[in-house]
């Protein structure tokens, strides 16, 4: 049942009045309450991890410090997109997580996907870009996720970026993803087939995201979803609303300084946002609060050469 | 004198209710939001007044689920049945996935039966 057109044009309103940038598609919100605050104490931070509330008010903060933050990240290029580093694309293509809470595993499936092609020097869209597969976020997920009932309860960054180091993810082929929980069914022969991380960082300055992404490639990060977050179908996401519905982790593939946004790859399909794209305001949601960067690898599937890292500009 | 509050879950998907004015259903539905699917919800005529607010889940990882919880408060005698479908706003409704429907009556100053 979609939004009636009185619901979408108050939705409209409220971002017009919010004097934001971004568009709202037809939706089906159901309405909320303030209560909903309460659902920022519900996710659990993982270890070293702030919550989603201290994650907001990371980013909040920076915002206010907009020009110390652009003299900062004047080493920086202004702008980063791993989807065109003149002409070519280091990032996949866009996947769907269905009806499972398994976005971390997503985010850092994309993460490192791109960070292997950037390293090997393999775009998505060279001639031999299919040499490289797309890594199983079910590996990830089913296989490393300790949590009870994982497919309603989530997950965190730092358990999957260990288990990719200890244990390796095997590529799509060897463990295909479907929506909900289900045993840790790797192929027979996945222990050939792991590409394994070596060392991984956690990155808590602008700065140094913007010079990881700008060096290393993309960074996962996570923020606090508002319920209008689910109506973005382009422009620079801005939240409208108080009202909050949880968590949720992507992985960041560039930014503008032009738009003051972080460029996101979402897992709800290419039917979302833009081609399943979202452009993040700096500052928001807490989205530049914390990020992950993977740096090196101990082996990858399949062993190629290693080239120089592509710089974007 | 408390309201009398009658609780329904996804097990009870086609349940008929009868209520008094003044007393309030709740449903309560999983809901994950960071997976794009929401609750959306629907009713037909004015007999009841709806609320909604999400729970979260204690003790979950980033992008865990919570519960759906929706209030309707018997407004005006008469029936209104209650439709909840699980989707994703951009995608088709046939792609939806689940569904739920419950039927409310409203009764006025007589005695509503036993539930």
């Amino acid at each position: 049942m979609p939004m009636t057109t009185e619901e979408h044009d108050a939705l409209w309103e409220a971002v017009r009045a919010s004097n934001v940038n971004w568009r709202p598609g037809h939706n089906s919100i159901t309405d909320l309450d303030e209560s909903e605050r309460r659902l920022r104490l519900g996710y659990t931070p993982g270890p070293d991890e702030p919550s989603l509330e201290e994650r907001e008010a990371r980013s909040a903060e920076r915002v206010m410090m907009k020009g110390v933050l652009t003299a900062e990240v004047a080493a920086a290029p202004s702008k980063v997109d791993w989807r065109n580093v003149n002409g070519k694309n280091y990032v996949t293509g866009i996947k769907d997580q269905g009806s499972c809470n398994s976005c971390v595993a997503f985010a850092s499936a994309a993460t490192i996907e791109s960070r292997v092609r950037i390293i090997l020097g393999v775009p998505v869209n060279a001639t031999n870009g299919g040499t490289l597969p797309d890594l199983s976020e079910a590996h990830l997920f089913y296989c490393g996720n300790t949590l009870s009932d994982p497919c309603f309860r989530g997950w965190f960054p730092s358990a999957a970026l260990a288990f990719a180091t200890n244990t390796g993810v095997v590529p799509a082929s060897c463990f295909p993803y479907t929506p909900g929980n289900q045993p840790c069914n790797r192929c027979d022969d996945w222990q050939m087939k792991t590409t394994r991380i070596a060392t991984s960082k956690t990155l808590t300055s602008v700065p140094d995201m913007k010079t990881w992404l700008a060096e290393k490639g993309p960074l996962i990060t996570c923020f606090t979803i508002y319920s209008d977050f689910i109506a973005y179908t382009g422009g620079v996401y801005v939240p409208t609303t108080t009202r909050i519905e949880g968590g949720h982790c992507v992985s960041c593939v560039g930014y503008d300084d032009a738009k003051q946004a972080w460029l996101c790859k979402n897992s709800w399909g290419t039917g979302w946002g833009e081609g399943g794209y979202v452009w993040i305001g700096y500052g928001q949601v807490g989205i530049d609060a914390m990020m992950w960067g993977v740096e090196n690898f101990a082996k990858f599937f399949p062993s190629l050469p290693r080239r120089h890292a592509v710089a974007p500009v | 004198m408390s309201v009398m509050t009658i609780r329904l879950r996804e097990a009870d998907n086609g349940a008929s209710k009868r209520v008094r004015i003044a007393e309030e259903v709740v449903l309560e539905l999983q809901e994950s939001p960071s997976t794009g699917y929401r609750w959306a919800i629907e009713t037909t005529g004015d007999a009841v007044e709806i609320e909604s607010t999400f729970i979260p889940l204690s003790e979950a990882g980033i992008g865990g689920g919570g519960q759906r919880l929706v209030r309707f408060v018997a407004a005006h005698p008469g029936t209104a049945e209650i439709r909840a479908v699980l989707r994703r706003a951009w995608e088709p409704p046939e792609k939806s996935l689940k569904q739920y429907a419950v039927t409310i009556t409203v009764e006025g100053d007589s005695d509503a039966d036993d539930n």
